[in-house]
């Protein structure tokens, strides 16, 4: 599963990845007025670069939350984030958007711009008020545009794609972001497999290439298994097992997760199956 | 599979500077004493440096001169100024509540500055002098604000749950108790109820120089700030969430939106009154035009904007001369079939 590699570039990344800012989550707790009971509590975990980390559980166990709570869309009553040294609750947006960006289920914009338009919109964060995209946003948004193979749906209207090819933007603009970390929240649930392949395809790619740290919430075990590298399992509201796959992707473990019965297959390649263990 | 190729903004914006200057012509041409439109640019170009040295003086009597100055131009000004407020308002609502039907008037705010008139008319305020002016302008801006934000915050606020229709429903009976409330007040004061109706149903007809002064020191940085928006406004529209994680403080620009929005409409419906659905006919027509992003959908709104005011103002004024037909009233009879259709499109596709 590991990829095998020499000796000197497993210590080289080493040290890459020890000076690359860690995304730390400390203690995290968040009731909103409404609920019975907290939607996080407790969660702690810690993120690197160069990863491919799944976030899976049933259903409310706090994933989403979780990740909305380390983008800054709720604020959860204690616990600190921090990316490296810094506190993300002590930047403005437009610093946290350099650190993170995000991509939602669905997009939720009523926006009618040719996709174009849409991505360089992602260079907010980069481009000073006032000022025209420079060659740089440029560069960024071709390259997000060749990684997500946007190219042919770059002069339409946003408004008039398939949902696929939507999510395939959606993924195009965070990557221009360019920032260290992209937080997804089931980005692929109602997409075809081609679509569902080919989006965590990219993601993986430019987080081995470019080492841009990705958080994704996924419900499907398999896909899961197929891209991540490390997991956090969340239920309840609580961190239920963290690590890498090896550790962590068991059919014991799982079953226990989910509160239902999970079997394990492996085919001839190495790679593994959970399904359900009802007859 | 629509490829679209975007005309340069210059080559929509030129032209429709050209259109208002000609409506501009016309209009002070037209009325119980006619010009021509040669005649009205003579008598326009005497008083403007330089051109009065290339054209020659207009041959017509002193008498024309004080109508096109005292009467004609300043009601003029008013209404262009009034118009491209109060489209730019209307395009800058829509993004902020994220609604494509939201409008001053349909929001609410404008009857809210109304009420705040009213009420500082009543207790004596007299609207004349830039410094008369401003009194009645900040009663307006206090009713527009306190307004808008009830309406924002009742229809659901910053929780992203404000359905556009809730928001329209809030801003309707916010609009229906202020009208009430103004009917009342002038119950107890006859001696002003003419002029506070007239005034209500929106009119140019008391327009002067000080008004025109009075609104030009408020709609520049006004329409300056609004018009630097385009990319905020942009990314409002995306989403809250999306929004945010693309570097907006939401919370903060849509603040900053909102008082300097309620500031304009404020100090328009101070000198006109109530003037409504401007702000939703705009912008909507230049998005059937196809232009969505609002850095261009902006600027071409206020220059269609002001065009359209005058228009329907000098209409006001000539359709059944010598009787005046408040300015309100025409821009109404366009409006509402606007929105009920824009109604109806909402709830088939459900976006803009």
């Amino acid at each position: 599963m590991i990829p095998s590699e020499n000796k000197s570039s497993k210590i080289k990344r080493a040290e890459a990845e020890s000076a690359e800012p860690l995304l730390r989550v400390e203690q995290l707790f968040w009731q909103p007025g409404t609920s019975p009971r907290p939607i996080l509590n407790d969660v702690s975990a810690q993120i690197k670069k160069h990863q491919f980390c799944a976030l899976i559980g049933p259903n409310g166990a706090g994933k989403s939350s979780l990740i909305k709570a380390i983008l800054g869309f709720i604020r959860p009553q204690r616990g600190d984030i921090f990316l490296g040294e810094k506190n993300l609750r002590q930047l403005s947006r437009l610093q946290m958007a350099r650190l993170m960006a995000y991509l939602p289920q669905n997009s939720e914009t009523q926006l009618r711009l040719p996709v174009g338009e849409l991505l360089m919109m992602a260079r907010h964060c980069w481009i000073p008020p006032f000022a025209r995209p420079g060659k740089k946003d440029h560069e960024a948004v071709a390259e997000a545009v060749r990684r997500c193979q946007c190219e042919a749906l770059l002069e339409q209207d946003f408004s008039t794609l398939s949902g696929g090819e939507k999510q395939r933007v959606l993924c195009a603009r965070a990557m221009a972001q360019e920032s260290d970390f992209i937080l997804l929240d089931e980005p692929v649930s109602n997409l075809d497999i081609r679509y569902e392949e080919s989006i965590l395809l990219s993601l993986k790619n430019l987080c081995k290439e470019r080492g841009t740290g990705i958080v994704c919430v996924i419900h499907d075990i398999n896909l899961a298994a197929r891209f991540a590298d490390t997991f956090l399992l969340m239920k309840e509201g609580r961190i239920f097992a963290a690590g890498e796959q090896a550790e962590v992707l068991s059919a014991p473990l799982l079953s226990r997760l989910y509160d239902w019965p999970l079997e394990e297959l492996s085919d001839k390649a190495g790679r593994r199956y959970f399904f359900s263990g009802q007859p | 599979m629509k490829k679209r190729r975007q005309v340069p903004l210059s080559l929509i914006l030129l032209p429709l500077v050209g259109v208002l200057f000609l409506l501009l012509l016309l209009a002070i041409s037209v009325g119980s004493s006619r010009l021509n439109i040669q005649g009205s640019f003579q008598i326009i170009a005497e008083r403007l440096p330089f051109l009065n040295q290339w054209v020659p003086r207009a041959e017509w009597g002193d008498q024309y001169r004080t109508i096109v100055f005292q009467l004609r131009l300043p009601r003029i000004l008013l209404s262009i100024l009034a118009g491209a407020g109060l489209s730019v308002v209307g395009a800058v609502f829509q993004s902020i509540f994220r609604n494509p039907l939201a409008e001053p008037h349909i929001l609410g705010v404008s009857s809210g500055a109304a009420f705040g008139v009213t009420l500082a008319v009543i207790t004596g305020f007299k609207p004349t002098g830039v410094a008369g002016l401003g009194s009645i302008g900040f009663m307006a801006f206090l009713g527009a604000l306190i307004t808008v934000t009830l309406v924002y915050f009742i229809a659901g606020g910053d929780s992203g749950q404000n359905a556009p229709i809730s928001m329209l429903l809030v801003g309707a009976a916010m609009g229906t108790l202020l009208s009430s409330l103004i009917s009342l007040l002038m119950l107890f004061h006859h001696d002003e109820i003419a002029r506070v109706y007239m005034w209500t149903l929106g009119s140019f007809s008391a327009a002067n120089w000080d008004k025109v002064r009075f609104l030009l020191i408020l709609s520049l940085p006004c329409l300056t700030y609004l018009l630097t928006q385009g990319r905020s406004l942009n990314l409002l529209l995306s989403g809250e969430e999306e929004a945010l994680s693309m570097g907006l403080d939401t919370a903060a620009v849509r603040k900053r939106l909102i008082v300097v929005s309620s500031l304009l409409v404020a100090g328009i419906v101070a000198v006109s009154g109530i003037v409504g659905f401007v702000g939703l006919i705009i912008p909507q027509f230049v998005r059937m035009l196809r232009q969505h992003d609002l850095r261009r959908l902006l600027p071409i709104s206020l220059l269609l904007g002001a065009s359209f005011v005058l228009l329907c103002d000098t209409a006001a004024r000539t359709m059944l001369a010598p009787v005046e037909i408040p300015v309100g009233i025409i821009t109404s009879i366009f409006g509402v079939p606007y929105f009920l259709s824009g109604l109806i499109l909402q709830r088939r596709r459900g976006r803009f």
